[in-house]
C-alpha cells in the first residue's frame, strides 16, 4: 500500500470540509460556482469511497490481502490519539453515503438550492459529518461528528423553511440535544468505568472489568444505546422521525435516508464490537431489547404506512420499518442475518432515497402549479425574485408513464420482490435465520426467528399493500389534470438510484460475498482490534510523534 | 463528602432540567437544556475523579507525574461539550423565534392547547 | 410527546439497576461546608429556575446564570481552570442570546383564575412530569457517586500528563489535548459552531417575528414620547444621553478586551487560556460596541464579514493539518519550538498555536455573525413593520 493510499483515508472527511471552507469565502450569488464545487467533491468522494474498499476488501487485481486501515491523527499512538479506522463496514457506508449524497445533489440542482443560504456549504458539512462519524475509531470523536452532522442536518430541516418544516424542526432538534445529553453521560460513564476512549481498545478492556464496575459500565453502554436508538428511530423513540422527514425537503430526506442508518452503524459497530462474544460476563447485553425494539418498530412503521395518507408520510414510514427490520436482525446475533441484513441495508436506503426523490415529482402534478407558486413564494419571501426563466435541464416527454415505473420500482424494492434486491436480502436473512448451521446443537428453530420470519413477511405484505393503494390514487387519479414539468436532471437521479439497486441483484453474488466477508469480520474483530491497537504500517513512525 | 454534595448538586441541575424539558413551553425547554448541560458537564468532568489543589499545569518544563495533576482528559472533554452545547442552544433558541414568527405560539406543538 | 423521551431515560437507568446497587470503596474526602454552601445555592437557583421560566423569564435567566457560576466555581475548585473561564465566557454569550431572544417572545402574564382551573385539569399530567423529573435526577445523582466514588481506572490520560510538554511542546495539559492529542476533535467542533451560524443565519434571514412583537417595546415608546413632547429634542436622544457614559466605557474597552483576548489565545499553550476562550472574548468585545453604538452605528464601521472569518478559519486550521502532509505525517501531526521574540524573550511556539488562531477566527466569526443575526432583527422588522402598515405604527406612536 502506498502513501497516499494512507492518506486518502482521511479524505472523505476533509474534502468536504474544504469544499465547505471555500464556498464560505465565496460570495453567496455565484450559485453556479458553488454547485460546480459541491458535485465535484462529492463525486469525488464516490471515487474515494471505492478506492477504499477495495483497499478494506484487498483489490484482486493487485493480490493484495484484505486490511482494515487505521489512520493515526496527529501521529499520536492508538489508544492516547484519535484514529481512523478503514474496515469493510465503514467503507461500505461511506460508498453508500456519497452515492445517495450525489443523486440528491444532483435533484436539487433543478430548484432546491436556490431556496435558501449556504445550502451547498451545508450540504457539504453534512457530508463531513457523516464520513467522519464512520470513519472514526474513537468514542468521544464519533460524539463530535454525531453533533456536526446533526447541526448540519438541523441546517438542512430548516432550508427553505416553511411552517411545517420549522415545527418539525423544533422537534426533531429538541429529542436530538435530549439524545446527545444521554450520549454524553454514556461515554463519560464508560470512560470512568475503562479509562479510554478508543473502540478496539475498550474491547480488549472491557472483559477485564471488575464486576462491581460492570454495572456502571452497563449503564454507560445501555445509556449510550439508546442515544443510538434514538437517532435509528426505534419504537417508541422514533415518533419524531415521519413528521420531519415528511415536512423536509425532498433532496434533504433522501439524504436523511442514510441518517438512520447512521444509528444502526453505530449500534452495530459498538454493540459487536464491545459486547461481542469476547466481551465477558457483558457479552450480548442487550441484545432482546434490539429484537423486540425492531420487532415492534416494523410493527409501528407497517401501520403507519398503511395509515398514511399522503405520500411523503408513507415513505417516512418506510423508513421506520426499514431501520426496524435492521435492528431486530441485528439483535437475532447471527453471522448469516447479520450480512443478510447489510445488503437489506444497502438496498432498502438506496430506494427509500429514490422513493423520496420521486415522490416529490410526483407530488408536483397533483396541485398543479398551485403547490409550485407557494414553494417560489415562501422560498424567496420579500427578498429577491426568482430567477423563473431560468431552467436547468428540459422536460421530458411521457412524463407520467416514467414517474409511474419508478414508483413500481420502488414499491417492489422496498416490500422486497423477486426482481430487485430488497428479495434477495431479505430471503438471505430468512435462510439464515431457519438454517443456524453457525450454532451446533439448536435444535428447532425458536420462537424469536418465526416471529422475525412473520415480521418480515407481514411487512413486506403491508409495504405492498400501502404502496399499491396511494400509487393508484396518485398516478391513476383524475386524467383531466395537468402533468407536471419534470426535468431530466430530476427523474436522471431517482432512476440512477432504482438503476444501481437493479445491478445490486445482477451482481447479486459478488456483493453478497463482500456483505458476507463483513459480517465476519464484524463478529470476530479480532483484525479490527489489532490492526488499530499496532498499525501493521503506520504512515509516520508513532514512537516520534510530535517533535 | 465533597462526592455526596457533588452528585446531589448534579442530580438537581438535571431534575430540574428535565422537569423543564417537559414543559409544553419553549423558552422553558431552552432553560431547561441549559441546566442539563451543566448537569452533564459536572458529570462528565465529575468522571475523572474529584481533586482539589491540582492544577492540570505542569509546573516544570518536563514530563508530569500523572500522580500530581487532576485527569486533564474528562476536562478536555467537557471543554469540547461546552461549545457544542453553546452551539445547539443558539441554534435552537433561533429556531425556537422562527417557530414562533410563524406559528404565532410559543408551544413547543405550534399550536395553542389549552395548557 | 417528550414523556416518551424520558420513559426511555428511566429505563435506561431501571434497567440496569436490576444489577445492584454497590457504593464506592473510595475512601470519601472531607466535608467542606464551603463548598456545601457553594452548592446550596446552586441548588436554590436550579429549582428557582425550573420554578420561575414559565411567566418570569428574566427571573428565571438570571437564577440560571446563578447555576451557571456555581458550576464555574466547582470547576475552580477541583482544579480545572480551562473550564471555568471556558463556562464563564460562554454563560455570557449565551445570557446575552437569550435576552436578545427574549425581546421577540410574547409577554406571559400570569392569570391567577386561569392558573386555578389550568392547575386542577392538568395536575395529574405535571404530578406524572415531576415524577419523572426527580427519577431522573436521582437517577443521575445516584451513578454519579457511585462512578465518583470507584478508584479511578488506569486510564489512556496518564500518557497525557507525562507527554504534553516532552512531546506536544505546552505545559497547560488540557490544552495540549484540545489542539494536539485530540485535535481532530476540537477541530470537528469548530465546524459544528460554523455550522450552527451558518443555520442561524439562513434561517433568520427570512425570519418574521410573531405581529405583537413588532411593536418597539413599551420603554422605548414612553423614551420617544419624551423626547417628542420637548421641541429641543429629537428621537433617540434620551436613550443617546443615559447611555453616554456607558458607551464611552465601552468603546474605550474594545482594545482593552482585544489585546486580552489576543493575550489568552497566545499563552493557551502554556496558561489557562486557548482559541476558543479568546474568540469568544473578543466576540463579547463586539456585542458590547453594539450595545452601546447601536446596531447601525457598528453596521456601518464593520470591515470584516463574519462569514469570510469563518471560512478563514476552517481554512487555516485545515490547512495547519495538512502542512504535516508535506512531512510525510499524518493529518494534524504538530511541531514544536521557541520564538526568540525581541523584548518579550522566548515564545512557545507551535503549529498548534496556528491551530489555535484557526480556532479563534471561526469562533469570532461565528459568535458574532449569531448575534448579529439576531439583533438585526430589530431594525429590520420595524423597518418592515413601517413599511407594510405606516398608518397604524404611526398612530400608535403618537397616541403616546
Amino acid at each position: 500500500m502506498s502513501r497516499t493510499l494512507d492518506h486518502l483515508m482521511i479524505a472523505p472527511v476533509l474534502l468536504p470540509l474544504a469544499a465547505a471552507a471555500v464556498m464560505l469565502l465565496l460570495d453567496e450569488r455565484r450559485r453556479v460556482l458553488k454547485a460546480t464545487i459541491n458535485l465535484a467533491s462529492t463525486l469525488a468522494l464516490v471515487g474515494i469511497a471505492i478506492a477504499l474498499m477495495r483497499m478494506a476488501d484487498g483489490s484482486p487485481i493487485a493480490g493484495a490481502t484484505a486490511r482494515v486501515g487505521a489512520y493515526p491523527l496527529g501521529d499520536w499512538p492508538t489508544p492516547f490519539g484519535i484514529v481512523m479506522v478503514v474496515d469493510r463496514l465503514s467503507a461500505l457506508m461511506l460508498l453508500l453515503t456519497s452515492v445517495l449524497a450525489s443523486a440528491a445533489l444532483l435533484y436539487s440542482l433543478a430548484r432546491w438550492h436556490r431556496a435558501g443560504a449556504y445550502y451547498h456549504s451545508l450540504f457539504q458539512f453534512l457530508l463531513m459529518g457523516l464520513n467522519g462519524a464512520f470513519l472514526t475509531g474513537d468514542l468521544f470523536n464519533l460524539f463530535v461528528f454525531f453533533e456536526l452532522l446533526l447541526a448540519a442536518s438541523y441546517g438542512l430541516v430548516l432550508h427553505g423553511s416553511n411552517i411545517a418544516r420549522v415545527k418539525a424542526g423544533l422537534h426533531y432538534i429538541a429529542i436530538n440535544l435530549a439524545a446527545s445529553m444521554l450520549f454524553l453521560i454514556g461515554v463519560s460513564l464508560i470512560y470512568g468505568v475503562t479509562g479510554t476512549l478508543n473502540m478496539a481498545d475498550l474491547a480488549t478492556r472491557i472483559p477485564a472489568i471488575a464486576p462491581e464496575n460492570r454495572m456502571l459500565l452497563e449503564a454507560g453502554a445501555a445509556i449510550l444505546g439508546v442515544a443510538f436508538l434514538v437517532k435509528a428511530g426505534i419504537w417508541p423513540l422514533g415518533f419524531w422521525l415521519p413528521r420531519t422527514y415528511s415536512a423536509a425537503s425532498a433532496p434533504v430526506a433522501a439524504l436523511f435516508a442514510i441518517m438512520t442508518k447512521m444509528g444502526i452503524y453505530a449500534v452495530l459497530r459498538l454493540w459487536l464490537l464491545l459486547f461481542g462474544a469476547e466481551a465477558g460476563a457483558s457479552a450480548g447485553l442487550g441484545g432482546d431489547w434490539l429484537l423486540i425494539g425492531g420487532m415492534a418498530t416494523v410493527a409501528f412503521g407497517a401501520i403507519g404506512m398503511l395509515a398514511a395518507q399522503d405520500t411523503a408520510r408513507l415513505a417516512s414510514y418506510c423508513v421506520l420499518v426499514s431501520s426496524g427490520t435492521l435492528l431486530a436482525a441485528i439483535g437475532m446475533d447471527q453471522v448469516g442475518i447479520t450480512s443478510g441484513a447489510l445488503f437489506y441495508l444497502v438496498n432498502s436506503t438506496l430506494v427509500i432515497g429514490a422513493l423520496f426523490l420521486l415522490i416529490e415529482l410526483v407530488e408536483r402534478g397533483r396541485e398543479a402549479g398551485a403547490d409550485m407558486l407557494a414553494v417560489t413564494i415562501e422560498a424567496f419571501g420579500d427578498e429577491d425574485e426568482a430567477e423563473e426563466g431560468e431552467e436547468v435541464g428540459f422536460a421530458i416527454p411521457a412524463t407520467m408513464a416514467v414517474l409511474g415505473l419508478a414508483f413500481i420500482a420502488c414499491a417492489l424494492g422496498i416490500a422486497g420482490l423477486p426482481p430487485l434486491p430488497g428479495f434477495i436480502a431479505k430471503f438471505a436473512m430468512l435462510t439464515a435465520a431457519l438454517n443456524p448451521s453457525a450454532l451446533p446443537g439448536t435444535g428447532p428453530v425458536s420462537a424469536a426467528t418465526w416471529a422475525l420470519l412473520a415480521m418480515l413477511l407481514l411487512s413486506g405484505l403491508a409495504t405492498l399493500l400501502a404502496m399499491t393503494r396511494t400509487g393508484i390514487r396518485v398516478l391513476w387519479a383524475s386524467a383531466d389534470r395537468a402533468v407536471p414539468r419534470v426535468r431530466a436532471i430530476e427523474i436522471a437521479p431517482v432512476a440512477v438510484l432504482l438503476l444501481l439497486c437493479l445491478v445490486l441483484t445482477v451482481e447479486g453474488g459478488m456483493v453478497m460475498r463482500y456483505m458476507q466477508s463483513t459480517a465476519q469480520s464484524l463478529h470476530a474483530p479480532h483484525d479490527y482490534i489489532r490492526s488499530v491497537l499496532s498499525p501493521a504500517e503506520p504512515p509516520g513512525d508513532p514512537g516520534e510523534g510530535g517533535a | 463528602m465533597m462526592e455526596a454534595i457533588l452528585a446531589l448538586g448534579i442530580g438537581v441541575l438535571a431534575g430540574s432540567g428535565v422537569w423543564l424539558l417537559l414543559r409544553p413551553r419553549t423558552f422553558q425547554v431552552i432553560v431547561g437544556l441549559s441546566l442539563i448541560a451543566y448537569a452533564v458537564n459536572l458529570f462528565i468532568f465529575s468522571m475523572g475523579g474529584l481533586r482539589s489543589g491540582a492544577p492540570p499545569i505542569l509546573h516544570a518544563r518536563t514530563a508530569g507525574d500523572a500522580a500530581q495533576y487532576a485527569d486533564p482528559l474528562p476536562q478536555a472533554l467537557v471543554l469540547t461539550a461546552i461549545v457544542i452545547g453553546f452551539a445547539t442552544t443558539a441554534l435552537f433558541l433561533v429556531v425556537v423565534l422562527a417557530s414562533r414568527g410563524l406559528t404565532g405560539t410559543d408551544h413547543v406543538d405550534g399550536r395553542e392547547r389549552e395548557s | 410527546m417528550r414523556l416518551l423521551v424520558c420513559i426511555a431515560f428511566a429505563a435506561a437507568l431501571g434497567s440496569l439497576y436490576a444489577g445492584g446497587f454497590v457504593p464506592g470503596r473510595l475512601a470519601p474526602t472531607g466535608f467542606d461546608p464551603a463548598f456545601a454552601l457553594v452548592w446550596a445555592i446552586g441548588i436554590v437557583c436550579a429549582v428557582g429556575a425550573a420554578y420561575q421560566a414559565k411567566f418570569h423569564r428574566l427571573a428565571s435567566l438570571i437564577l440560571l446564570a446563578g447555576a451557571g457560576l456555581v458550576t464555574c466555581v466547582t470547576f475552580v475548585w477541583m482544579s480545572a481552570p480551562d473550564l471555568a473561564l471556558t463556562q464563564l465566557v460562554v454563560d455570557t454569550v449565551t445570557t446575552v442570546l437569550l435576552l436578545l431572544g427574549l425581546r421577540w417572545l410574547p409577554k406571559r402574564i400570569e392569570d391567577p383564575d386561569a392558573r386555578a382551573s389550568f392547575g386542577r385539569a392538568f395536575r395529574p399530567r405535571r404530578l406524572v412530569d415531576l415524577a419523572i423529573a426527580i427519577a431522573a435526577g436521582a437517577g443521575l445523582s445516584a451513578l454519579a457517586y457511585v462512578a465518583m466514588t470507584q478508584p479511578v481506572p488506569d486510564s489512556i490520560s496518564r500518557y497525557f500528563v507525562e507527554h504534553a510538554y516532552t512531546k506536544g511542546g505546552g505545559t497547560n495539559i488540557v490544552n495540549v489535548i484540545l489542539v494536539d492529542f485530540r485535535g481532530f476533535d476540537t477541530f470537528g467542533e469548530i465546524t459544528v459552531l460554523g455550522v450552527v451560524a451558518l443555520a442561524v443565519y439562513a434561517l433568520l434571514r427570512r425570519f418574521r417575528p410573531a405581529p405583537e412583537s413588532v411593536d418597539i417595546p413599551e420603554q422605548q415608546r414612553v423614551q420617544d414620547a419624551f423626547d417628542d413632547a420637548d421641541p429641543d429634542r429629537r428621537r433617540g436622544d434620551s436613550i443617546a444621553h443615559s447611555m453616554m457614559t456607558p458607551a464611552l466605557i465601552m468603546r474605550l474597552l474594545f482594545p482593552a478586551i482585544g489585546m486580552f483576548a489576543v493575550f489568552l489565545l497566545l499563552r493557551g499553550h502554556d496558561l489557562p487560556g486557548g482559541g476558543f476562550v479568546a474568540g469568544l472574548t473578543m466576540a463579547v468585545a463586539f456585542i458590547l460596541q453594539y450595545m452601546a453604538g447601536g446596531t447601525t452605528w457598528v453596521e456601518a464601521r464593520l470591515r470584516v464579514l463574519p462569514v469570510r472569518w469563518m471560512g478563514l478559519g476552517l481554512s487555516v486550521a485545515a490547512l495547519t493539518g495538512a502542512g504535516a502532509w508535506f512531512f510525510l505525517h499524518p493529518f494534524l501531526t504538530s511541531h514544536f519550538f521557541y520564538l526568540e521574540l525581541p523584548l518579550i524573550g522566548a515564545v512557545p511556539f507551535a503549529t498548534a498555536l496556528l491551530f489555535d488562531i484557526g480556532v479563534f477566527l471561526l469562533v469570532v466569526g461565528a459568535t458574532v455573525l449569531i448575534l448579529i443575526a439576531l439583533g438585526h432583527q430589530s431594525v429590520r422588522a420595524q423597518r418592515a413593520a413601517l413599511l407594510r402598515t405606516p398608518e397604524p405604527a404611526a398612530q400608535a406612536i403618537a397616541k403616546q
